[in-house]
């Protein structure tokens, strides 16, 4: 069994959730809008996990729509508050978001929206003065996502969030690799609707959430018998959402020892890896992600050196997962001032609760052993 | 994605390195492209007696480098000139994923590049048409 380094792209389900959606699938017999008791049992699994979520967010239940995933409940956002608009057509958008919320942007700019796209420094993070100034009248939304799934800078979206209230814009964020991992709550950061997906907090694929504060309106953008209100239509995945609930009762009674833990094996291995010559780090070097380490390897390309650790036995991402079948560089990286090659060379590396501190001492060793390796077969290098 | 032939070539590649002195030198790709290969190589008796390959770039450029010295090793240089795309992608185990395949064009055009590097420098030392490397 190798060691896996890559949790920003998923986590494995804990066994906990694992047994209560087993349990469910071989116990419960009813589609949650039956009104047999086996429906009941369907129904009421929900309404149990939908209090788990609201209680790990600060949110209330009624709050919480369960979607198919992190992409879908972002997608929902973009397009439900885009459609709830009305004649208002502008919006204010980073160029750092996930492909789920940046693509879903481009669409409506294709389709005649204005788009303001922030500037991000070279941390990859959102000057909130800028941002203020990016609002108009005409604003449909603003969307900033709270921690980058790249880097892992982690974005001041409370403030972000609290200009947005003064100024009445809906604000969204993809806190898609935050939830389960940082405390987030919607009572310190009042946003307007927010995404997570289960299977990166140790939940099932398959199933997300979008919170959406009570009284914002949102637009359904797909239409069927009127499940989670209507916004998020077809029978649920009752239990995908049984597992999700689980996950986020277990994040919130050990999150800060998650925490504790991922910061301590993160900062190792920033610290072992930074003293290979020509390896940077990326993103934020305090304000990140507990679990996230992203840097950038001169001389080398990703591509090899992943599967070269991976046939070491390690597991790590290059650039971002999503966009592993493209070549072309990270738009996140871009847009904080890398160039190609130092995009094309960036690495992820994303540690979990199972991973130990031998477990990263081996990784480190690995990587610079790799790293040597491919920098000798190097022709853009003499002696390094 | 990637077959295991390629993963070997690619976790221990072959002949990896630059000959002193050598008899032909070729180089495909820019670095501002993404890839770069780079063959070396030394010629007796009409074979390649000894290649060495530098690569950067993508999984597949660096594995079909160290492919493509297996390949030509001990072969005339006819022969060696003569392997196709088909017999790379062979020896890298099939097909490639697509938008992959550049890699075989680039290290057949750094390979076909070092033989006529030594040719031209053969050229110039039997003295045959003058502005022949032209």
């Amino acid at each position: 069994m190798g060691i896996y380094l890559d949790h920003a792209a998923t986590t494995p389900p804990d066994p906990r959730v694992l047994e209560a959606m087993l349990r469910h699938l071989r116990e419960v017999r009813g589609n949650p809008s039956s009104i047999h008791s086996g429906g009941v049992a369907a129904r009421n699994a929900i309404e149990e996990a939908r209090e788990e979520v609201a209680r790990l967010l600060g949110a209330e239940p009624q709050e919480i729509i369960f979607t198919g995933g992190g992409t879908e409940a972002d997608n929902l956002a973009v397009f439900g508050l885009a459609r709830a608009a009305g004649e208002k057509r502008h919006i204010v958008a980073a160029p750092i978001e996930h492909p789920a919320v940046r693509n879903a942007v481009k669409h409506l700019e294709a389709g005649g929206y204005e788009v303001t796209w922030l500037e991000v420094d070279a941390y990859g993070v959102v000057d909130p003065e800028a941002f203020r100034r990016a609002l108009r009248p005409d604003t449909a939304f603003a969307t900033v996502m709270w921690a980058n799934n790249e880097v892992g800078s982690v974005q001041p979206v409370a403030e972000l969030a609290e200009i947005c209230r003064e100024c009445g814009v809906p604000f969204h964020t993809d806190a898609v690799q935050a939830v389960g991992h940082l405390p987030v709550s919607v009572e310190e950061a009042p946003v307007f609707t927010l995404a997570f997906s289960g299977h990166k907090l140790y939940g099932p694929p398959g199933v997300g959430v979008l919170y959406v504060r009570e009284g914002v309106e949102l637009a359904p953008v797909s239409f069927g018998g009127g499940q989670e209100r209507g916004l998020r239509n077809g029978t649920e995945n009752v239990a995908g959402i049984c597992g999700l609930g689980v996950a986020c009762r277990i994040a919130r009674a050990e999150l800060e020892e998650r925490m504790r833990h991922e910061r301590e094996l993160r900062d190792r291995i920033i610290s072992g890896l930074t003293r290979i010559p020509g390896v940077s780090l990326n993103g934020h070097p305090e304000r990140r992600l507990p679990n996230n380490v992203h840097v950038s390897v001169d001389g080398v390309e990703a591509e090899g050196l992943v599967l070269v650790l991976d046939a070491q036995g390690f597991a790590v991402g290059k650039g971002s997962a999503c966009s592993s079948g493209e070549h072309k560089a990270s738009p996140v990286l871009l847009a904080m001032g890398l160039g190609e090659r130092e995009a094309f060379s960036a690495v992820r590396i994303s540690v979990g609760r199972e991973n130990t501190v031998e477990e990263v001492d081996r990784f480190v060793e690995a990587f610079s052993g790799a790293v040597a390796g491919l920098r000798e077969l190097s022709p853009l290098r003499t002696g390094g | 994605m990637y077959r295991p032939e390629l993963i070997e070539h690619l976790v221990r590649p072959q002949n990896v390195g630059e000959l002193s002195e050598p008899d032909g030198f070729g180089e495909s790709g820019h670095a501002a492209c993404g890839d770069v290969v780079r063959f070396t190589v030394r010629i007796s008796n009409g074979t390649v007696a000894a290649v060495g390959y530098k690569a950067y770039g993508c999984a597949p450029c660096i594995a079909a480098g160290s492919a493509m010295t297996e390949l030509i090793q001990g072969e005339s240089i006819i022969r060696a000139a003569a392997i196709s795309r088909e017999d790379l992608r062979r020896a890298l185990g099939g097909e490639l994923p697509e938008g992959k395949e550049h890699a075989l064009t680039l290290v057949l055009d750094a390979l076909h590049r070092a033989l006529e590097d030594y040719w031209n420098r053969e050229a110039e030392e039997a003295d045959l048409v003058e502005g022949y490397r032209g």
